[in-house]
């Protein structure tokens, strides 16, 4: 986490939602020990969404306000992942009030729900064990929910030769 | 006659034609009937459709219909166009080819051949002609066509088609041309339909729009396709016989990069990540323009126009 701002925001967002103010804990422990943190979520239903919530919340916030009730994880689709892994399927509803921050949209001033899959291992680097998370989120869903559209005029190359 | 719409904007054979028409006929007559067309419209389907057999009758016996693409003469190749305009643009059905029409399958189905829309476009393709005409004539939609036009001289009306936004839109635009002179652009602006394509490069590199076992048409350097030279390089010689570009009479230019590409496509916007970083939103493609830019008249069948405005047998 590079910025600190957004190390604000991800330990704030923790607090929000699990109100055990572990947050800079579990920030630090995601440089010190993320073995042992993904361990901690694996087993720890409350963590993990506290920890997926805050994680997706530094980027769902620039473009949204909450709106109640703004989050819930899926407890049938969420947990372990793998031998070393930790996932959570999470719901995240708010409104699309901010201007022009989503690719410079102009608030839309639509509710939206938005759908991920947030899935955190530990991958080993040349620096040692890091914290990496891959989010699956529906953007088409979003998208759609905005009224943008997929423009399905495809571009394809003028020389038919390309196209067979 | 083949048509195709490989480029954003497109007159082509059919709209060339109907335009060609439409500037010929009596336009007083051409409005009388619309606004008929449109006072009886709530009968039935297949009435609703009718106009566009009835408006302009002697469009249907133009000898370019036999070039229609499997069309066995001018009359199949003419009811395989209106076909295409009632069943594939208003979305209308019907169970066998001479059976009436009727209304296509309800919401949410799409119109027609429109990819994610739903509209009345059999009434605002008539309405746009309607008031095209009336704007043309000098005549307000109360006013009967009997009454002395403010324009004695009808206004030539011309049309095109862009094809690729979210909803179906027709643009009557009018203007003064020379002293007296007025000009009225109806310009048909669709969402994107089935199969919908357009050419990543506006220079043409192959013979004919309609190639063997593609269904999608491509630039062609059929007539009158051009790219004009700009120095310093050579300046290229137009057909002979052709006026000079800038003398035509008719002609579309596009004007752009020489081709466009995708620098990045998108494969997995899940990839790795650090925890708590902020994300931007997938923009799920791009274009980079490259080389030009390029000035094209695209071909005839491509879309484009003859230099005189006719459409050739």
């Amino acid at each position: 986490m590079s910025d600190p701002r957004e190390l604000t925001r991800f330990i704030e967002r923790f607090n929000q939602r699990s109100a055990s103010n572990q947050g800079e804990e579990i920030a630090d422990q995601m440089q010190t020990g993320p073995a042992d943190l993904v361990e901690r979520l694996r087993t720890d239903a409350n963590l993990l969404d506290a920890f997926a919530f805050a994680d997706i919340l530094v980027s769902l916030e620039q473009w949204f306000t909450d709106r109640a009730p703004i989050w819930n994880v899926d407890e049938q689709t969420s947990g372990p992942a793998g031998p070393g892994g930790v996932g959570a399927e999470w719901t995240y509803r708010g409104k699309h009030d901010h201007q022009g921050t989503l690719n410079g949209l102009p608030a839309t001033m639509r509710d939206v729900e938005v759908h991920g899959y947030s899935l955190f291992t530990v991958q080993e680097t040349g620096d040692g064990p890091k914290l990496d998370v891959r989010r699956y989120i529906d953007w088409a869903g979003l998208y759609a929910q905005l009224g943008l559209v997929v423009n399905w005029r495809v571009p394809m190359s003028a020389d038919p030769a390309d196209r067979v | 006659m083949t048509d195709g719409m490989p480029y954003h904007l497109e007159k082509g054979p059919t709209l060339g034609l109907i335009e060609s028409y439409l500037n010929r006929a009596d336009k007083r007559e051409v409005l009388r009937n619309l606004r008929l067309a449109e006072a009886t419209a709530a009968a039935d389907a297949d009435a609703s459709a009718a106009w566009v057999k009835d408006v302009l009758p002697d469009l249907w016996v133009d000898g370019a219909f036999a070039k229609v693409p499997d069309a066995t003469g001018v009359e199949a190749g003419a009811e395989s166009v209106r076909a295409h305009i009632i069943e594939d643009w208003f979305g209308y059905s019907r169970p066998t080819e001479t059976a009436p029409w009727e209304l296509g399958p309800p919401s949410p189905a799409p119109t027609g051949r429109w990819v994610g829309y739903r509209g009345d476009v059999n009434q605002i393709v008539r309405r746009a002609l309607r008031w095209g005409l009336e704007v043309s004539l000098g005549l307000m939609p109360d006013q009967d066509p009997q009454d002395p036009p403010a324009h004695p001289d009808p206004a030539t009306i011309e049309l095109f088609w862009v094809c690729g936004i979210h909803w179906f839109e027709a643009w009557v635009v009018q203007r003064t041309t020379t002293p007296g002179g007025r000009l009225v652009s109806i310009i048909f602006v669709t969402p994107p339909h089935k199969g919908a394509t357009v050419a990543t490069s506006p220079i043409a590199v192959s013979a004919t729009t309609r190639v063997n076992n593609l269904r999608e048409p491509v630039p062609s350097t059929e007539d009158y396709y051009e790219v004009i030279a700009f120095p310093p390089a050579v300046t290229a010689a137009s057909p002979p016989g052709w006026p000079r570009p800038v003398d035509r009479p008719f002609a579309t230019w596009v004007v752009t990069h020489e081709r466009h590409q995708q620098p990045a496509q998108l494969k997995n916007n899940a990839d790795t990540a650090g925890v708590g970083i902020a994300i931007a939103p997938p923009i799920l493609a791009d274009y980079e323009g490259i080389g030009g830019p390029v000035v094209v008249s695209p071909s005839v069948p491509a879309g484009g126009v003859s230099y005189d405005g006719w459409i050739r047998p």
